[in-house]
């Protein structure tokens, strides 16, 4: 566990996470095998990474969902994000597309730093999204699109709003009192 | 009550308008209990949802009814329905994706119910045999919704199983964290410390091995050591025990008094839900199974354990 105190910025997690680097190298050198020093038991590991899209954005040196390329699984562009001949025909997987060495490879899908995890340690097929905050977002967007079409956008009566959805808790604590 | 009055009056000096007074009645409908929606400065004084914590929206999500929607769009009955069943399939597809290990059956369910939703999203191809219009467009189909739509199949079909990836027990940990560090000392600079020491008393506390919560019926062998998923067990292994009605009646209560107490701003996601229903299917196997085999196995691990803590001491 890695408990800091600090924002989820570029520069915080390259400090912090310079020593779960070493440990991460001295794994990866051992190629992902522990001993148990009491049962004498050998454990073989295969390390994923999974997280929240803005995380893994900054893990991974990749510049955002607003960028051409803004999926981190795949090497769509922005223009074909919801076409699915496009996704079965003419796009690839990261893991084919950019083992970025070259620099101009690089900045061709949207890849605009040096990846914090050292390169040999995850691949990018080991890469996977977090169904936990895929259907938070989607499904705020979609009430935040039903707001924007309904009109009802605007800053005015949400006091009025909110008192209202409170008066179910206030009858939830008069009950109990 | 005054203060239940005095908020009665404070709302009744607003007046709404029909559409937002529809979407209020949605969540009031729902059950909300929170302040859901938020006019704040970072989203340039718009008007939108906050507050949803996994637990809440899961729940919203299933008590969504076709008389909401109509509301929200009156006269428009087809849009309506489009809407409703937008959201009938986003539930459709986090219940396929929170199951864990679906069958086949249930991946190929959650491929057309994708492709269903991206349709109805952005509207079918113009050479379609069916014409969906598009409720959003392609240019607010974001990023998430590209992974949800093609990318948790493929995961799904690769690894059979998505929930181990999923982040619960890290927000669960994250929140838990959050409580424990503002529950510090800040005088020392020891904070993050006297954190790390609280979860290592909590987590790997021995004594709860010799003292655990026993379910109270004699003959099942089912004990938590902190007590975790007991009421869960009582309700779904002992339905018609006299114990399970006692339980029932306690379950509604806290359940309406932690919904009263949620004061915390930020995303608070409610994993131990989740997780007592996986510890209670796995205890539910271990008695089900009335082997002496696994009672051994048990206690093998636990003399390991007393050997490393021996070894460490």
């Amino acid at each position: 566990m890695l408990l800091f105190d600090g924002d989820e910025n570029r520069a915080t997690l390259q400090q912090q996470m310079s020593n779960l680097n070493l440990e991460l190298e001295k794994l990866c050198a051992e190629n992902y095998r522990i001993i148990d020093p009491v049962s004498q038991k050998q454990y073989k590991f295969h390390l994923l990474l999974s997280s929240d899209m803005k995380f893994l954005v900054t893990l991974l040196g990749l510049c955002g969902p607003t960028d051409d390329h803004p999926c981190f699984l795949c090497d769509v562009i922005q223009a074909q994000l919801s076409s699915r001949s496009a996704f079965e025909n003419d796009v690839l997987p990261r893991e084919h597309v950019a083992n970025p060495s070259s620099s101009a490879a690089r900045s061709d899908f949207g890849v605009r730093a040096e990846s914090i995890l050292p390169p040999s340690i995850i691949d990018w097929s080991d890469v996977l999204g977090d169904v936990l905050h895929n259907g938070l977002r989607v499904y705020c967007t979609t009430w935040d699109e039903i707001f924007e079409l309904t009109g009802a956008t605007g800053k005015e009566n949400t006091r009025a709003i909110n008192l209202l959805v409170l008066q179910n808790s206030l009858i939830f604590s008069s009950r109990s009192l | 009550m005054n203060f239940f009055r005095f908020s009665l009056f404070c709302s009744s000096c607003f007046v709404l308008d029909s559409k937002r007074a529809a979407i209020v009645q949605v969540f009031k409908d729902c059950g909300a209990t929170n302040a859901c929606f938020v006019s704040s400065q970072e989203s340039n004084g718009k008007f939108h949802l906050a507050r949803v914590n996994n637990a809440n929206f899961r729940r919203y999500l299933s008590k969504f009814k076709l008389e909401h929607f109509q509301a929200i769009f009156p006269g428009q009955d087809e849009r309506a329905r489009d809407y409703f069943r937008l959201f009938q399939l986003l539930k459709e597809l986090l219940d396929i994706a929170n199951t864990w290990k679906p069958s086949q059956v249930q991946i190929a369910r959650y491929e057309q119910a994708a492709e269903e939703f991206r349709c109805l999203w952005v509207g079918s191809p113009p050479n379609a045999q069916l014409r969906v219009r598009a409720l959003f467009g392609t240019s607010k189909f974001t990023p998430y919704c590209h992974h949800l739509v093609f990318h948790v199949p493929q995961v799904l079909k690769k690894y059979g199983n998505i929930i181990p990836f999923a982040c619960y027990a890290l927000e669960y940990n994250n929140s838990r964290n959050k409580k424990y560090y503002w529950n510090t000392s800040k005088k020392d600079g020891t904070a993050l410390v006297q954190v790390m020491e609280r979860i290592l008393r909590v987590t790997f506390n021995p004594f709860s091995d010799f003292f655990p919560f026993h379910c109270p019926i004699d003959s099942c062998r089912f004990a938590s050591p902190s007590g975790s998923g007991l009421t869960r067990h009582v309700l779904h292994s002992h339905p018609d025990s006299e114990e399970a009605e006692d339980e029932e009646d306690w379950l509604t209560e806290d359940e309406e008094e932690e919904e009263s107490d949620d004061d915390d701003d930020d995303d608070d996601f409610d994993i131990q839900s989740e997780i007592e229903d996986h510890e209670v299917s796995s205890e539910q196997n271990v008695t089900e199974n009335d082997d002496d085999d696994e009672v051994e196995i048990v206690n093998s691990a636990r003399t390991d354990l007393w050997q490393t803590l021996d070894a460490a001491s």
